[in-house]
């Protein structure tokens, strides 16, 4: 809830070509991994949900975050589950797919696709420093 | 029958999980209208307003330097404009006494402060510290004093949302104050200083500079309102209606303090027109 309240007030501003960070996947993407594809998934709707509270709509961020937290659930090997490459991948991922979700719905199918590839893309690399420094952060505590 | 069960719930459960998640979501954002989900709506936008506050005041006064200038500025222009409005609405009166007009009443406004806003590249959304409690509701007005700023789509107590004409959702019927020419003006995304006006045909003439004003038959504005300038316009051979572009009466980008026009949404007309569809 504190991240969630953070991601309005800071992070939602904070937006770059369209995009932005956001500390809500990086979240669901680290309990996919952990916790497996069926609890990531469960665990990014209940995110999205919430951020959908926040924002005044609904449905759209449950929606991308349940497809972010089921693509991020693909890297839930616990032989890699110290692997910073992995992490990032699973968030590059997790971040194209949710972001590519979010666009198509809230357009109705209807966003050009150059439109919601720059989006999808600026999502990914603007949030891959974020995922680096939330995972680096992440492991000194647990 | 078992064993389908018990193949659907260990083997593919992360797939049944991700399906229902799914209609989940997508119903929520079917029905999100509905009165229950419009009242948890409400109740979410309540709190957040809450814990938004001290946040936005702080910002507010960290920008007061900069707002007292503008002020000042504004002041002086507004004390020139008064003496004008003054002579201006002496020589009014008698002409409308002379011609036995009735006298416009003042429009009922409320002051807000936008509290937050959503951005977003098509559908930005504000948010204001004012609500039901303040006689706001959906279908109103808001507006500042350089033109209209958007309509209420949802309240809350002490909040509310407004759907802005940075919004690709919003449309606004106006006329052009000089050549009369109705149309609709219309933002599709990007630059939140432009919007584009639809609808007029590439026959008639419209001026570059000519303001925009509301119409009597918008559904929640009132008449004459001023919600931009022509700027730019193109006549193509292969197109029925001019390309215009409007540059926008309100500055979004720095938009703070906004007037709701407490003037109900005309319910008989909105009435009148859900028969009519009916009808169709």
């Amino acid at each position: 809830m504190v991240l969630g309240f953070l991601q309005k007030l800071l992070f939602d501003r904070l937006l770059i070509f369209s995009a932005k960070p956001d500390v809500m996947l990086l979240l669901t993407v680290w309990i996919a991994r952990r916790e497996g594809q069926s609890f990531g998934t469960t665990a990014g709707f209940l995110m999205g949900l919430f951020m959908d509270l926040l924002h005044g709509t609904m449905g759209l961020d449950a929606f991308a975050k349940t497809i972010s937290g089921f693509v991020a659930g693909f890297f839930s090997n616990p032989d890699t589950l110290n692997n910073l490459t992995n992490f990032l991948l699973a968030v590059a991922l997790a971040a194209f797919w949710g972001t590519s979700a979010y666009e198509l719905l809230s357009t109705a199918l209807q966003a050009p696709l150059h439109e919601w590839m720059q989006v999808a893309v600026a999502t990914v690399l603007y949030n891959l420093p974020f995922a680096y420094l939330f995972f680096e952060g992440l492991k000194r505590f647990i | 029958m078992r064993q389908l069960l018990e193949l659907l719930l260990y083997d593919f459960r992360q797939y049944l999980v991700l399906v229902l998640c799914c209609l989940i979501s997508l119903g929520l954002l079917v029905n999100c209208d509905t009165p229950v989900l419009h009242a948890i709506r409400g109740a979410s936008i309540e709190l957040f307003g809450m814990i938004e506050m001290p946040f936005s005041a702080w910002n507010r006064y960290f920008g007061l330097m900069e707002e007292n200038a503008a002020l000042l500025a504004t002041n002086a222009e507004l004390c020139a404009e008064v003496s004008r409005m003054r002579s201006a609405q002496v020589e009014n009166e008698k002409l409308r006494a002379l011609l036995n007009c009735k006298l416009q009443t003042p429009r009922p406004l409320h002051f807000a402060h936008v509290v937050d806003r959503t951005v977003h590249p098509e559908r930005n959304l504000f948010m204001i510290d004012a609500g039901a409690q303040d006689g706001v509701e959906n279908g109103m007005a808001v507006l500042t004093d350089k033109g209209l700023v958007g309509r209420v789509v949802l309240t809350s107590p002490h909040f509310a949302i407004v759907q802005p004409v940075v919004n690709s959702d919003f449309k606004v019927s106006v006329v052009s104050e000089k050549t009369r020419l109705f149309g609709v003006v219309h933002w599709a995304g990007g630059d939140i200083a432009v919007a584009e006006l639809l609808h007029i045909p590439v026959s008639r003439r419209i001026e570059v500079g000519e303001r925009l004003l509301t119409t009597e038959f918008s559904t929640f504005a009132n008449a004459n309102l001023p919600v931009g300038t022509v700027e730019h316009v193109e006549a193509s051979n292969s197109d029925l209606f001019l390309r215009i572009t409007v540059r926008l009466a309100v500055d979004f980008s720095t938009l703070e303090h906004v007037f709701v026009d407490l003037t109900k949404p005309n319910i008989e007309k909105d009435y009148l027109r859900a028969r009519y569809k009916e009808f169709q």
